[in-house]
């Protein structure tokens, strides 16, 4: 064990303050009795209490669960099949071209994507009758079309490391193509898949542009209730339900770490 | 390089885990998320917060129609799905200036039908004449909300720096403005909250939609910009209780939620509409042209023009309900203030932007949006 000096132990601290700080003082506020986030009164639970009743708000949250489900999900499918596609099944500048094409989207303001893809399904619904209004699946439309680039980018950098004489031993063993992708690429690449879907996943939770745009009756996502709360002042069972959402992120964390740790037997 | 096993149980799970919960995101969404209420449904967009939950089920309660509510989050991007395509709300809440004016005058709604409104009467109201004169149509647009825009401000340390008496001279001269930026002072984020007054303020001369007096407002905030330290017409609550700010330009529903908040906290918090500089603005209801339930949607406008509803509301919210009948119901602690509640007779003197009907009102509201915005962002230029 290497001992660490005063200076290193300091930075050490004064990082991860300047990472949990403002997220523990978010949890210690939605204790506050206060109508306003962010002043101190007394303990009380009552916002939790708030938050459980808020129809609004619960449904928000599910809404944004949901869409972030199946952005993420349908966006893991694509940036794999374009990960592989632009690592192995083509050739020179063409593949540079589709996998520069594939990560524009990343790079565009959400405003731009948010109007264009508005202005694509009124042609739609103009010419073919679908979308037929909007909804929880063009607001997650939407999003798979931003987070697709972030899932190649994932997947593809650990495709480019892969030894691909493992799939040729596995070919002259005889496995069939489907059955070396199955039982040998998914497996090794499958904590980049993972890694990718939790991304998109929190890319698609927080995003509040494009939805905004796409959203129709009965799809509000989270975001865009906190910020129409703005116009009433937002009260602390914002932080109430932050708590409680970071309280089952932890979970989850915790979770996933304990499975990962019991599935290494060596 | 390469663990072989270990990575296939566990991670290879969450893989497939993950797809697995998306397919049942996407089933849940084609069964539970949309019920099946036939047509006996009204799909309503509204800000958050102010019609409550209660009034919603009241409603239901009473005519047996399911109500669907959406928050939106801001009137630019309203517009932008109202004036696209068919948004599948058949009732929205837009801001009067610049917005419902702008979008009934290129027909995005839909005439409404007094017929099925029976409380329709009940608008007869000084707050209706003033939008008629700002050039609303009742035929399509219902103005149902309102209240004023003034300073909201603590009064002890303002005491202190020897303001006794708040006015737009405090936050308008740069000599005075200078003084109090220390603590603080915020301004509106969209034009139509401050060029009114500064009109008046400043003496700038012509008419309120004039394209020309536009450079001489840009020329006069530069000449404060540095003293504001925020643009924010949301904020302003939690601003002035955390002590960050001492005053702030702002509309009296948050200011009466501001006050109250304050009162509990102890703090001398007080909201004031200037003498002859008040402003008054307008939330409208109306119902998009293509909506799919004109009827339900004509139903529930009538509920809120029912004084018992909308008094309901004004003591839920601050926000003020032009209804006839509504300000008897008010609870006191909203009239005991006459600066959050006007009087009726004050009405008629407080001021009023111009809808942008016309296309001069139009080029009008642009470009001084596009001057607002440049005079927001003038700190950046001189660093």
């Amino acid at each position: 064990m290497v001992k660490m000096s005063k200076a290193v132990v300091s930075c050490i601290i004064f990082g991860f303050a300047f990472l949990y700080i403002p997220i523990i003082a978010l949890m210690v506020n939605s204790f506050s009795d206060s109508d306003i986030p962010g002043v101190w009164t007394h303990f009380s639970m009552r916002w939790f209490k708030a938050v459980l009743e808020d129809r609004d708000l619960i449904g928000a949250a599910i809404a944004s669960l949901k869409i972030a489900l199946i952005s993420a999900t349908g966006s893991v499918v694509l940036g794999l099949l374009s990960a592989i596609a632009t690592t192995n099944y083509s050739t020179g500048r063409c593949r540079k071209m589709l996998g520069n094409l594939i990560v524009i989207p990343m790079i565009m303001p959400e405003v731009i994507i948010g109007f264009s893809l508005l202005m694509l399904f009124m042609a739609l619904e103009d010419i073919f009758g679908i979308p037929a209004e909007r909804g929880v699946i063009t607001v997650a439309i939407g999003h798979i079309m931003t987070t697709v680039a972030y899932i190649h980018m994932t997947i593809r950098s650990r495709l480019v490391l892969f030894d691909k004489s493992i799939e040729e031993a596995a070919a002259n063993l005889g496995a069939r193509p489907f059955a070396v992708f199955m039982s040998i690429k998914v497996p090794i690449i499958s904590r980049s898949i993972a890694a990718g879907w939790i991304l998109a996943f929190t890319l698609s939770l927080d995003d509040l542009v494009i939805a905004s745009f796409l959203t129709g009756p009965g799809a509000t996502t989270l975001p865009i209730l906190i910020f129409s709360n703005v116009r009433v002042g937002v009260t602390p069972a914002i932080n109430a339900f932050s708590t409680m959402f970071i309280g089952a992120v932890l979970v989850c964390g915790m979770l996933s770490f304990l499975i990962s740790r019991s599935s290494k037997p060596f | 390089m390469w663990r072989g096993s270990n990575i296939q149980g566990g991670t290879c799970l969450v893989v497939l885990g993950c797809i697995f919960a998306g397919v049942i995101a996407l089933f849940s969404f084609h069964h539970g998320g949309q019920k099946d209420y036939g047509n006996n449904v009204v799909h309503i967009c509204g800000w958050y917060g102010i019609i409550s939950r209660s009034i919603l089920r009241e409603f239901e309660e009473t005519t047996g129609i399911h109500v669907v509510y959406d928050v939106f989050d801001n009137n630019d991007t309203l517009e932008a799905k109202l004036l696209a395509t068919n948004s599948g709300y058949d009732i929205v809440f837009p801001s009067f200036i610049p917005y419902a004016s702008r979008q009934c005058s290129i027909g995005v709604y839909a005439k409404l039908d007094k017929l099925k409104l029976q409380n329709f009467q009940s608008l007869q109201t000084p707050v209706t004449e003033k939008f008629k004169e700002a050039g609303g149509d009742t035929d399509y647009l219902i103005p149902i909300f309102w209240g004023t825009t003034g300073i909201a401000y603590n009064h002890t340390l303002l005491s202190e720096l020897g303001e006794e008496t708040v006015s737009y001279d405090t936050l308008l001269n740069p000599d005075k403005l200078s003084k109090l930026a220390r603590y603080g002072v915020s301004f509106p984020e969209e034009f139509v909250d401050i060029f009114p007054q500064a009109k008046k303020f400043w003496a700038i001369p012509g008419e309120m939609n004039d394209v020309g007096t536009i450079p001489m407002y840009k020329k006069k905030f530069l000449s404060i910009r540095k003293y504001i330290k925020k643009f924010t017409s949301s904020t302003m609550i939690s601003d002035i209780l955390a002590g960050d700010f001492c005053a702030a330009i702002g509309s009296s529903d948050n200011a009466w939620r501001l006050k109250r908040a304050a009162e509990a906290t102890g703090m001398d918090v007080r909201y004031v509409i200037p003498h002859g500089f008040g402003v008054l603005w307008i939330d409208c209801v109306c119902i998009p042209n293509k909506a799919l339930h004109k009827d339900n949607a004509h139903k529930f406008i009538d509920f809120l023009l029912l004084p018992r509803i909308a008094a309901q509301i004004t003591n839920e919210s601050g926000i003020l309900t032009n209804v006839t009948g509504a300000c008897d119901l008010y609870a006191s602690e909203i009239t005991v203030d006459q600066n959050i509640c006007p009087p009726e007779k004050s009405v008629a003197n407080l001021m009023m932007g111009r809808a942008s009907t016309s296309k001069s009102n139009l080029a009008y509201h642009k470009h001084a949006a596009k001057a607002w915005s440049q005079i927001r962002m003038g700190n950046f230029q001189d660093g």
